[in-house]
């Protein structure tokens, strides 16, 4: 079987088993998902690209300890999550965890969306909410992890994370009232 | 009200990818909640797709970059100690013939004791290539994969 076909966790297994450039893989597949979590964190692209960079690395360090049961994915962004509070404890910049929490309403001036309309408009109302908040639901929403594992990654209990998840549905659903899909729908 | 409730009850399933029964027997009956449904659903998949934030360039070479500056997993032996030591084992089994092992041997065991040397060379080769065989399986496999394709193609 081609490597680009493997799972993540084979692919990690054959990392460990020597084959270092299946590495790219992971990389590849990944890379999206971590910068997300940098973009929420440093808001910027400068920042965010050298904390992908640095995450992979770290991964990459620390990939003995990786238990081929669990999901890569999943042990990814934990290292990320983690990585990234770190970083911004040692960093002390206006872009303190609780502060961003605070003033909650401003958006990035120079921020790469994903292009879908639907993302779009949740997004907009992602960006409205505090950091651990847009953090859970680009996890829920973007990187398919369930509750449980939020929770593991952020350590934010899995009922503040259902009500968040849930408020989003309904703020997505009524965002769709009205879009150009959904008068589509209608008319079919 | 059942539709409400309906449509709440699959805004709350956990499961992004699956419909809950209940909500699907409702479809077929509520053509409205069927039409929101299936566009709330057709959306959570397109997001799953997706990621809020992409970057401008792909980063994989800058990072393989700092990658193949790390050291391999599972060949913690380079191939030049491995020759040497190949090198060493060889030589010394050659070596062998000019020392005085096999007449402290033939003290301890008796003037009849015959070691063949070329049984002794054999085992210690024998062993060599196996040891080093089992360490980089994963180049081994690599090389007998090209040389197959080149027989191939």
């Amino acid at each position: 079987m081609r490597p680009e076909l493997l799972q993540d966790e084979a692919v990690a297994r054959r990392v460990l088993g020597g084959e270092q450039e299946l590495y790219a893989i992971l990389v590849k597949r990944h890379q999206k998902m971590i910068y997300s979590i940098g973009m929420r964190f440093f808001r910027n692209d400068f920042d965010s690209m050298d904390f992908t960079q640095d995450v992979f690395i770290r991964a990459y360090d620390s990939l003995s300890s990786f238990r081929g049961s669990g999901m890569f994915k999943y042990w990814l962004a934990k290292i990320a999550v983690n990585h990234a509070k770190n970083l911004l404890k040692k960093k002390r910049t206006e872009c303190d965890i609780d502060s961003v929490a605070l003033g909650s309403g401003e958006s990035c001036s120079d921020d790469i969306y994903s292009e879908s309309e639907i993302s779009k408009l949740l997004l907009a109302e992602i960006e409205k909410l505090p950091l651990n908040y847009k953090i859970c639901l680009d996890l829920f929403f973007f990187s398919g992890f369930s509750y449980k594992e939020i929770s593991e990654i952020t350590g934010i209990k899995i009922n503040t994370i259902k009500s968040n998840v849930l408020r989003a549905k309904n703020i997505l659903r009524d965002s769709l009232k009205g879009t150009i899909a959904e008068e589509y729908d209608e008319v079919l | 009200m059942k539709c409400y409730e309906l449509i709440k009850e699959y805004l709350e399933s956990e499961n992004l990818s699956a419909i809950p029964s209940s909500v699907k027997s409702h479809m077929t009956e509520c053509p409205y909640c069927a039409q929101k449904i299936r566009h709330l659903h057709k959306s959570f998949q397109e997001m799953k797709l997706s990621q809020p934030f992409s970057p401008k360039k792909d980063l994989t070479d800058s990072v393989m970059e700092q990658i193949y500056k790390r050291p391999v997993y599972g060949s913690p032996v380079s191939y030049f100690r491995w020759i040497a030591a190949g090198i060493v084992i060889i030589s010394s089994l050659f070596l062998l013939n000019f020392s005085e092992t096999f007449l402290m041997m033939k003290s301890f065991f008796g003037a009849t004791l015959e070691v063949p040397l070329g049984m002794v060379l054999g085992l210690g080769v024998t062993f060599y290539i196996w040891i080093f065989i089992a360490s980089n399986l994963v180049d081994i496999k690599k090389i007998v994969r090209k040389v197959i394709d080149r027989l191939t193609y």
